[in-house]
């Protein structure tokens, strides 16, 4: 009997705003707020209502036979707690039911992990509070930003309790290897590394409707039976809002979603695990070893979606040089705007990838170019600098 | 001396499109409107200002005579008595019987036809329909001109010199071709193209060019091969603004550089200057306003040089937005290839702002107190910009001077020039 351990990843970025070189200086808030709640609203009544809705209705039908796992950023729960807390609500039934997992992740939905430990760190504790906060619940595996990973994590996670990372089941991580198993790290045998299957997960993600035509759940049951070995851990990784907002719910992802459960469930060579329960299945039995970092993002599955070019490079530099000062003062909201701009989407705004993956870009990006994203992030950063600039001469050293 | 009645042609009028050409056709008609009888006819204009008429051809509706090919069809009946396939030389024709045949005819017919148009009822002047947009203009500004009572012809620039062309073939008027830019400036000295030998057959035509520069006057004669004889300087001015200063919002030095990012102002150039400027003076900022083709490459190489918040860009702005710039600026730098005025640095020195500029400008002609540095020089450049910047006795010398300067620079002045020239052409 195959598992699946189907994990979906809920995020929104706090947008900044198209901040000019004539913004500096102004007490000019960073983030565009009507922008953020605008999008937020539309996600959560595309999106996170009526899946979760569906969600819990199959929970209830099939007991404990049905469980899934899900990843929410520090700043998604922060904005709904603030702006939709009918959404945090449906959250937490689907978290009573005690089917669905909760991952750590780091709050802010950062790149800290390779940049600076500390703030990794840090944003690993803040976000195991909100969610124990909100679901009551200390999440046991990690997934790092878009499955970032390499080796080097692997201590500080297990130094924050975490037993295992999901990561990209890609060429340039997992090699020739199975990708429908778990696996030990190297670094340590009681750290276990999840991969990916990413082309099945981007059937439904990118692929579901394409030229006129929905992927169907009785092609894709079988797709996932037909797999060569048996016995297989198929681990599934999607965006949640693929249901509902990337894909409207006119083209019927909804009922593709639930008839494939059902069609899955009623195969009974199918089962839907958690994250935990997969790895208590289906146990690592062999090492596998990231060196150089993996991701789930563009064809080049690695880091460069945010770093991929100089403009991410410089603005990424410049935030993580001013952290030292931005903490030194203490002063909250200071640090508040700095944790944000340490979201991974300012930066994947930037990039200015050609063809497809540029495609992808684009479709989530609120400026009009890479460079009005730069341009207003590094206009940000300016200002910041000329604030802290401004304590430095008012505070007493 | 009766005043001379003017009939001039420009192509941008503020506040529709806020160029360097608009500006200085605004300066020039306004201060000419007490001096001449002036009609003034452009492709798009949203005002009506004082002392003269400014005729929009986007506001006028015409009729044009087409001819179209309407198609018709009709259908007739035939009766035809089919033969057997083997002719037979003793054919009896009353064997045959007759068929009758429906048979359609396709026809078209050529009917003369009224179209209203409205010419210039576009969002864009420039853009890929320009050469588009300089044939409507030709076509209805002669239209147009049939309908005023003018002396002379005034063109601006090569998008209204045909205009100028045909009216002058039409009434024999004489024709001024005032020359505020050329291809050369724009693309460099290869530059051969189609707009190239439009200006060059303009200046041909014409029996007056009015450079606003020897700088430009010189390019005529050496890459145009015109007559110099042909040529009359007449520099632009600059309107009083109310200059005002502007608290930056740090303490560091800012260095302005306004202009489109094309190759022609150079945005590599000043990045370069820029790049050395911050090697002895790191507290110094830099703004690059404006937009163009270069502007992402611009971008670019700035954030590889890692000064992303030492050079800031504000992509285009508004005539406000460059005041306040001005208002904060310490420096103002112009490392154009060719400028064949440059109108900013006046302004610039109207906010108190020394400026560096290129000496293959009109300014070097018109404003003493700048430094200049040949545009490819950007190790001088720096040199100029730092020596403003840590010297105030040189800062305040070269003040001096150029508010000397700028009151030679008035539109007033470029008027009065202008109608000397209409005196001598109307005779």
């Amino acid at each position: 009997m195959s598992a699946i351990c189907l994990y979906f990843q809920v995020h929104q970025p706090l947008r900044i705003k198209n901040f000019s070189f004539f913004d500096i200086g102004k007490e000019q808030s960073y983030f565009d707020n009507s922008l953020n709640k605008e999008v937020l609203n539309k996600v959560s009544d595309n999106c996170y209502i009526p899946t979760n809705t569906l969600l819990l209705s199959l929970i209830k039908k099939y007991k404990r036979k049905f469980k899934c796992t899900f990843s929410l950023s520090g700043i998604v729960v922060e904005q709904l707690a603030k702006h939709r807390p009918d959404v945090i609500a449906s959250f937490q039934a689907l978290a009573e039911t005690g089917c669905v997992e909760f991952l750590g992740e780091t709050y802010y939905h950062s790149l800290s992990a390779f940049f600076n430990t500390e703030e990794f760190e840090r944003q690993i504790k803040l976000h195991k509070t909100i969610i124990k906060k909100y679901f009551g619940v200390e999440p046991l595996y990690f997934r790092n930003t878009e499955l970032l990973f390499n080796d080097e994590l692997v201590e500080v996670l297990i130094k924050h309790k975490y037993k295992g990372c999901w990561l990209e089941g890609s060429e340039n991580g997992l090699g020739k290897l199975n990708v429908n198993r778990n696996y030990y790290s190297i670094r340590n045998k009681d750290f276990t590394l999840i991969p990916r299957n990413f082309p099945l997960s981007d059937d439904i993600a990118f692929r579901y409707a394409k030229e006129n035509k929905t992927l169907n759940a009785d092609k894709f049951t079988r797709k996932v039976l037909r797999l060569k070995s048996e016995d297989n851990a198929i681990h599934l990784g999607l965006d949640y809002e693929t249901f509902g907002e990337h894909f409207q719910s006119e083209t019927g992802i909804l009922y593709f979603l639930k008839n494939w459960i059902d069609k899955s469930i009623a195969s009974k060579q199918i089962q839907f695990v958690s994250t935990s329960e997969g790895i208590t299945i289906h146990p690592a039995l062999k090492n596998l070893s990231i060196e150089s970092t993996t991701s789930w993002a563009d064809s080049e599955k690695d880091n460069s979606a945010w770093l991929g070019n100089d403009m991410q490079k410089e603005c990424m530099e410049k935030l993580y040089a001013m952290r030292e000062m931005v903490f030194k003062f203490k002063n909250k909201s200071l640090m508040d705007k700095w944790s944000i701009l340490t979201c991974s989407d300012h930066f994947y705004y930037m990039s200015n990838k050609q063809h497809a993956d540029g495609e992808v870009h684009n479709y989530f990006s609120p400026f009009d170019s890479p460079h009005t994203a730069y341009i207003a992030f590094i206009n940000i950063l300016t200002d910041l600098e000329l604030k802290i600039g401004k304590m430095k001469i008012y505070s007493p050293e | 001396m009766k005043k001379p009645k003017v009939l001039m042609l420009g192509w941008e009028y503020p506040p529709l499109v806020n160029g360097g050409l608009g500006i200085a056709c605004q300066g020039l008609s306004k201060a000419l409107s007490s001096l001449v009888d002036l009609s003034m006819i452009v492709p798009k204009a949203s005002t009506t200002p004082q002392g003269f008429q400014l005729i929009g051809l986007n506001e006028k509706k015409y009729f044009n005579t087409l001819t179209q090919e309407i198609p018709v069809a009709y259908t007739e009946f035939i009766k035809t008595y089919p033969l057997a396939a083997e002719l037979n030389p003793y054919l009896q024709i009353d064997t045959a019987s007759p068929v009758i045949q429906k048979v359609t005819h396709h026809r078209k017919l050529k009917k003369t036809v009224q179209v209203e148009t409205k010419p210039f009822d576009i969002a864009e002047l420039y853009g890929n329909d320009l050469l588009k947009n300089t044939t409507l203009f030709t076509q209805y500004a002669a239209e147009e001109s049939k309908h005023l009572d003018f002396d002379v012809i005034h063109c601006h620039d090569w998008m209204t010199i045909p205009a100028g062309i045909e009216i002058k073939r039409r009434t024999g008027k004489p024709l001024i071709y005032h020359v505020h830019s050329l291809e050369h400036d724009r693309c460099g000295s290869d530059s051969t193209g189609l707009i190239f030998q439009i200006e060059k057959w303009g200046m041909e035509q014409a029996d007056k060019v009015v450079p606003v520069s020897n700088y430009t006057g010189r390019i005529a004669f050496s890459k145009y091969g015109i007559d110099p004889k042909k040529l009359y300087t007449v520099h632009n001015g600059t309107e009083p603004i109310k200059a005002y200063k502007k608290e930056k919002p740090f303490k560091d030095n800012l260095v302005v550089f306004v202009g489109r990012m094309t190759e022609q102002k150079a945005p590599q150039q000043f990045i370069e200057i820029a790049q050395r400027v911050l090697e002895t003076n790191p507290n110094t900022r830099f703004v690059m306003a404006g937009t163009g083709n270069l502007l992402a490459s611009s971008i670019e190489s700035i954030a590889r040089l890692k000064k992303g918040n030492r050079i800031h860009f504000t992509g285009h702005i508004n005539r406000g937005q460059l005041f306040d710039l001005l208002a904060m600026a310490d420096v103002y730098c112009m490392p154009s290839v060719s400028e064949p005025f440059g109108l900013t640095a006046l302004e610039a020195t109207q906010f108190k702002v020394p400026c560096v500029v290129s000496a293959q400008s009109g300014m070097y002609e018109v404003l003493k107190g700048a430094l200049y540095a040949d545009h490819w020089q950007t190790k001088r450049f720096a040199e100029h910009i730092v020596s403003l910047l840590d010297s105030k006795e040189l800062r305040n010398k070269c003040l001096r001077q150029a508010a000397k300067d700028i009151q030679q620079c008035t539109w007033e002045n470029a008027a009065k020039r202008t109608v000397a020239l209409y005196e001598k052409l109307i005779g």
